[in-house]
């Protein structure tokens, strides 16, 4: 009876003419029955199949590239920046309120430049650094070529003593 | 579309990206950098994507063409190379794991069918797609999709036979 039901089923499916209600059933029957009629085994093969495919699933990342956002870094530095001057006026504005004498503001001038001053060293502290760098490449190249070996090590030692 | 609701977009998806890929380039090395390339040009579509009457569907079509794509572009060459190392293998071993080897077999009997009739039966008999979806990813008419399918799934069956009778008469 159900065997009926299934070829009927089967003609359907080969026409194109089922839908996936039916394409289940078959799918499932298949699945189901391990000994089958032999004129159904080459249908099983098939069907087995497509439930194989199915199980196979990606085993990969999912990586969106990150969009490099300038907001947060400008936002942090603003904050930074807000918080700095209120850290260095705010004492200045209570002494100043206290004793008004151009004396605290000239204090006042003077601490600020030599923040400045600090500040301003940054950068040629960092740009320091990056000779070192340069040295590293001449070290490697150095590395490379022994012909030119003691010479390089020349420059570096003379390129040290200058530092 | 932020990257929570891509994500949830995404994750029931990619796996369905991932095996038509394994379809078209049968490699899965392959077949994993392609699902990672469609995500990212479906993240970079991530604007246009709500307004496709079935993003799936957009998801699929754009796993197609980048996989037509990658075969154009390696010249059909080392891709397929995989699949024909299963030709001629009736050794004794090959018959211990047979299970196996009848779904190698359909493989490859399906990799032999025209690339939109293999992409049919991956839509339809592998990820059960209705055929209205599978309409809008494959630019076609239903009426159409069921002829193809109809013809590619009859090949299917001839051949499984052909091959499978003989196996198991040469086996005698």
């Amino acid at each position: 009876m159900e065997q009926q039901q299934i070829n009927n089923l089967l003609d359907k499916y080969f026409e194109g003419e089922t839908d996936l209600v039916e394409e289940t059933k078959l799918r499932t029957y298949f699945a189901n029955n391990k000994t089958l009629p032999p004129e159904l085994e080459e249908y099983r093969i098939l069907f087995s199949y497509f439930e194989a495919e199915q199980e196979k699933v990606y085993q990969g990342d999912v990586l969106l590239p990150q969009k490099r956002s300038y907001k947060w870094p400008i936002a942090l530095s603003g904050i930074v920046a807000v918080v700095a001057a209120l850290w260095l006026t705010q004492p200045f504005a209570d002494e100043a309120a206290a004793d008004n004498s151009s004396r605290n503001s000239g204090i006042a001038t003077e601490n600020a430049r030599s923040l400045f001053m600090m500040m301003g060293s940054v950068p040629e502290e960092s740009r320091e650094k990056l000779g070192y760098l340069n040295e590293l490449e001449v070290l490697k190249i150095s590395e490379l070529s022994s012909e030119e070996k003691g010479a390089s090590n020349l420059e570096q030692e003379e390129k040290s003593n200058e530092k | 579309m932020n990257q929570r609701e891509f994500l949830a977009f995404i994750n029931p998806l990619k796996d369905r990206i991932f095996r038509l890929s394994l379809r078209y380039l049968v490699s899965k090395d392959a077949a994993e950098d392609a699902t990672q390339e469609v995500i990212i040009k479906l993240w970079n579509n991530r604007k246009r994507l709500k307004k496709y009457d079935s993003p799936e569907a957009f998801a699929i079509t754009v796993t197609k063409n980048h996989c037509i794509d990658q075969l154009k572009l390696k010249g059909n060459n080392n891709l397929r190379i995989v699949h024909s190392n299963f030709e001629g293998n009736e050794s004794s071993l090959q018959r211990q794991i047979e299970a196996k080897d009848e779904l190698k077999m359909v493989s490859k009997i399906i990799s032999t069918l025209t690339e939109r009739e293999q992409t049919l039966i991956q839509l339809r008999d592998i990820e059960q797609l209705e055929y209205e979806e599978i309409a809008e990813a494959m630019d076609m008419k239903e009426t159409a999709i069921r002829v193809a399918l109809s013809r590619a799934r009859k090949k299917i069956r001839e051949r499984i036979l052909k091959i499978h009778r003989y196996g198991t008469a040469t086996d005698k």
